[in-house]
């Protein structure tokens, strides 16, 4: 009788453990799997569609734009010809713009957007940062507001580019004109670095289908902080 | 639990109808609910979408006008909420079906009459102002415009952005599995069956523990589908996604959040159901304790 008591009492001590026992050993094969599986792929687009940075809150919802001072003139003695980029965020306001010869001095926002467009130039997030070799920093603003003198640059003009981590100045080589389905001027050259302003070509009335601009080269670019990789002072 | 060999038996096909478990029902929650045209055609009225599409229009349509020298009100007359919320649903209806297979193309020809005849009285009204000649080039600019505007409300009623995953090559991926996710849910669901028959057939000798074993598998499996889902619901987790857009932001972290209640409805289903299965499991050894006893005072 004493021996059955046991046998029942060990049975529901089992019948208590089991459940737990099955969760220890549940949990050890997902780990398992999860270390062992190539789930990178999954964890990358996972984190391209949801980017921990831009978690907003249900007052902000939407696109956090970020305006900042940016200097025309660096307080430090030295700079290089090769240094480290700062990348920027979407809606971050990361650059200035000045055309001397026509007037122009505008900021330049990371990112395309109908908001943005509002605020001043647009860098294509699908191009280079400036001062990325090799690329083609793309750029394009209204041509009703801030690039409405964008068509009267010249062959041969100076365009800088201020950001926080350099200097960038460029010397135009051509002047553009394509179709808005024409992506040649947009492309991601393999050797070479460019800039490429652009705007709608002005009409009448009704949605210009054309574009003009300007393609540039980079003439001198002075970094403020030396990359890691690279040496040498300028 | 008298004989090891039951017991290590159990323990490894309970072990195996967890994970049988979880995959039937997150296989059955895609087929029924996120495969399912109607969960997305609840989410245009329960984010309201047309609200949404029509505001985001009319900023763009104001944006425009700058460059386009036409007055926003000349397309925000003709584009109501009561006009935009069919495209909306049309389009996502089609690329569901799209997906599915069930339909040949992605494209959707709404009526767009009423912003067209609004436009071209602009033009031709500006044209008699100005003493422009209505020749060619002034047709080809109101066709250009008109075009223009019916690819924009068209691009801003694609909530769910078929297009661009269209023209990302995503759904052209996606479309040879989407058939396979129902199959996938019925084969899942007989084998989770089959899985528990076996535990009752291995526990033969001992009435009830059947019970137990299928109850344990479901409460665990419920449990592994519920604590995440639970941590994405309230941790918002899915407001991080990245396209910002008003009405694409709303339907995307709509249909999501749907999603998830759904996983969660199923796994508070699956605790249930293992709730029953214990207590059946308590109420048979219950009545064999009291025979026992029964037996035992006769002896």
């Amino acid at each position: 009788m004493a021996e059955q008591t046991q046998n029942k009492r060990g049975e529901r001590v089992i019948l208590i453990l089991t459940p737990l026992f099955l969760l220890l050993l549940t949990a050890g094969i997902l780990i398992l799997f999860y270390v062992l599986a190539p789930i990178h792929r999954l964890q990358n687009y996972l984190n391209i569609a949801f980017m921990d940075n831009l978690k907003t809150t249900a007052q902000t919802d939407g696109l956090n734009i970020i305006e900042q001072e940016i200097s025309k003139d660096n307080a430090a003695d030295e700079t290089f010809e090769e240094g480290e980029i700062k990348y920027p965020t979407f809606g971050e306001q990361y650059a200035m713009l000045e055309i001397e010869s026509v007037g122009i001095y505008v900021g330049v926002y990371y990112g395309v957007n109908a908001e943005l467009l509002e605020r001043g130039a647009c860098h294509s997030t699908q191009s280079a940062v400036i001062g990325e070799n090799p690329g083609n920093t793309v750029i394009d603003a209204h041509v009703t507001t801030y690039f409405a003198e964008l068509k009267n640059v010249q062959v041969g003009d100076q365009i800088t580019l201020y950001t926080n981590y350099g200097k960038f100045i460029y010397e135009v080589t051509e002047q553009i004109e394509f179709d808005k389905t024409d992506k040649r001027y947009l492309a991601v050259p393999k050797d070479a670095e460019y800039l490429t302003l652009y705007t709608c070509k002005p009409q009448v009335l009704g949605s210009p289908d054309q574009r003009i601009g300007v393609r540039c080269v980079p003439v001198e670019k002075h970094f403020y902080t030396q990359s890691s990789q690279e040496g040498g002072a300028q | 639990m008298k004989k090891a060999s039951t017991y290590i038996t159990s323990v490894i096909f309970s072990l195996l109808l967890i994970f049988l478990m979880v995959g039937a029902a997150l296989a059955g929650v895609m087929r029924y609910c996120a495969l399912d045209t109607n969960t997305a055609l609840f989410i245009v009225d329960s984010q309201n979408l047309a609200e949404r599409v029509h505001i985001a229009l009319e900023n763009d349509f104001k944006q425009q006008a700058s460059t386009t020298g036409i007055p926003a009100d000349v397309y925000a007359s003709a584009i109501s909420e009561d006009a935009l919320k069919p495209i909306i649903q049309d389009i996502i209806t089609n690329g569901f079906a799209y997906l599915r297979g069930d339909s040949a193309s992605l494209g959707v020809t709404p009526d767009f009459s009423e912003p067209e005849a609004s436009i071209r009285e602009f033009f031709i009204s500006y044209a008699e102002e100005q003493n422009i000649n209505q020749n060619e080039t002034f047709e080809e600019a109101i066709r250009s415009t008109t075009d223009a505007a019916e690819s924009n409300i068209i691009a801003a009623c694609d909530v769910f952005r078929f297009g661009s995953l269209h023209d990302a090559g995503v759904i052209k991926k996606a479309k040879p599995y989407v058939p396979w996710v129902g199959i996938a849910a019925l084969v899942l669901i007989a084998v989770v069956i089959l899985f528990m028959a076996l535990l009752f057939l291995i526990n033969v000798h001992e009435r009830g523990n059947g019970f137990y074993w299928c109850g344990t598998s479901a409460l665990i499996a419920s449990a592994l589908l519920l604590i995440p889902s639970v941590w994405l619901h309230q941790t918002r987790w899915f407001d991080r996604f990245s396209v910002k857009t008003d009405q694409t932001f709303a339907a995307i972290t709509g249909f999501l959040y749907t999603n998830t209640k759904a996983v969660i409805l199923t796994a508070i289903g699956g605790i249930a159901a293992a709730a029953v299965m214990y207590l059946i499991f308590g109420w048979i050894r219950l009545r064999k304790h009291k025979r026992e006893i029964v037996r035992n005072a006769k002896h």
